[in-house]
C-alpha cells in the first residue's frame, strides 16, 4: 500500500473523480487516456483504469512518459450512475487537453452529478 | 385589398421581429438550445464555433449542424424538431480558438458534451456551458415529455 502511494506522487498525469451528490469520491469508475496520433483523426488509448475508494487511480503517465500532444481522458460515467441506480445525461465524459511542457506534473479531476460535470486542471 | 395590405405588413413584422430577437430557449421547433459563457470575464462568449453530431448506426459521428455563438453565447437553431430525433449526439465546442483570440492559451483542446436525447418521450433541452482557461462546466436542463 505504502509502494502504490508514493507511485501516485510521481505520476505525470493523475486524476480524481468526485460525486457532487453525495459529496462523496466516485468509486470504481472506469477511466481511460487516449494519445491523439499526430496529425489525427486515430487516438491510440495507452491506459486504462478504476477508480478506487477514493475516486483515484494510478497515474495514467507515469513520470517522464509523457510527450507534447493531444490527450483525452474519457470517463464511463454512465455506467458508474447505472450501478448507484441513477439515470444520467452524459453516456461518458471526454475531456481533450494539451500537454505542452511533458516535465509538468497534471492533475485533471472530474466533479461528476447526473445532469452536470466539471473538470479542470489543477496540481 | 387594404385588409390583405394590412395582414402583409403584419406577418412581415412577425418575421422581423423573430429574427431580430431570437428565442433564449428550447422550443417546439428548436428543441436544443446552447448557452456558453466566460466564467474570466463575468459574460455571454460570443462567435464560439460549435459542431452538433449525431452518432450513427455504425458508431461514427454524423456532421448535423456547425455555427457560432451569437452576441448572448447563445445557440438558439442548431437543429430543429424534425432533425432532432431520438438518438446520442455530440456537441463539440471549440473552446481553444475562442480562448486564443483573446490572447490566452487555454488547457482544453476544445470542449466536448455527448448525450442521450429523446429516449423516453420527445423533449426540451437546454445545455449551458461556462469556460475559463483551465476549465469547463456543463448542465443540462431537460423539460417532460411534451408530446
Amino acid at each position: 500500500q505504502a509502494d502504490g502511494m508514493s507511485e501516485v506522487g510521481n505520476g505525470s498525469l493523475t486524476t480524481h473523480v468526485l460525486n457532487t451528490v453525495t459529496g462523496l469520491p466516485a468509486a470504481g469508475l472506469v477511466i481511460r487516456l487516449d494519445q491523439l496520433q499526430e496529425p489525427g483523426p486515430q487516438w491510440k488509448e495507452l491506459a486504462q483504469r478504476h477508480t478506487d475508494t477514493d475516486g483515484r487511480c494510478q497515474p495514467l503517465l507515469a513520470a517522464g512518459q509523457a510527450k507534447a500532444g493531444t490527450y483525452k481522458l474519457r470517463f464511463e460515467t454512465a455506467a458508474y450512475w447505472q450501478g448507484l441506480g441513477h439515470t444520467s445525461f452524459y453516456p461518458y465524459v471526454e475531456v481533450v487537453f494539451t500537454i505542452t511542457d511533458p516535465a509538468q506534473k497534471l492533475h485533471v479531476p472530474l466533479l461528476i452529478s447526473p445532469y452536470s460535470y466539471s473538470t479542470y486542471r489543477g496540481s | 385589398m387594404a385588409f390583405y395590405s394590412v395582414f402583409l405588413v403584419f406577418v412581415t413584422g412577425l418575421a422581423f421581429c423573430s429574427e431580430a430577437t431570437p428565442s433564449d430557449s428550447p422550443d417546439s421547433k428548436h428543441p436544443l438550445y446552447v448557452r456558453v459563457l466566460d466564467s474570466v470575464r463575468g459574460s455571454p462568449a460570443p462567435n464560439v464555433p460549435v459542431k452538433l453530431y449525431k452518432e450513427a448506426a455504425d458508431g461514427s459521428w454524423e456532421l448535423l449542424n456547425s455555427k457560432q455563438t451569437n452576441d448572448k453565447g447563445g445557440l438558439p437553431e442548431l437543429t430543429t424538431k424534425e432533425q432532432f430525433g431520438t438518438g446520442v449526439y455530440k456537441l463539440e465546442l471549440d473552446t481553444a480558438s475562442y480562448w486564443k483570440s483573446l490572447g490566452l492559451n487555454p488547457f482544453h483542446h476544445h470542449a466536448d458534451v455527448v448525450f442521450t436525447a429523446n429516449d423516453a418521450g420527445y423533449r426540451h433541452y437546454s445545455i449551458a456551458v461556462v469556460l475559463s482557461p483551465f476549465s469547463y462546466s456543463t448542465t443540462a436542463v431537460v423539460s417532460e415529455p411534451v408530446e
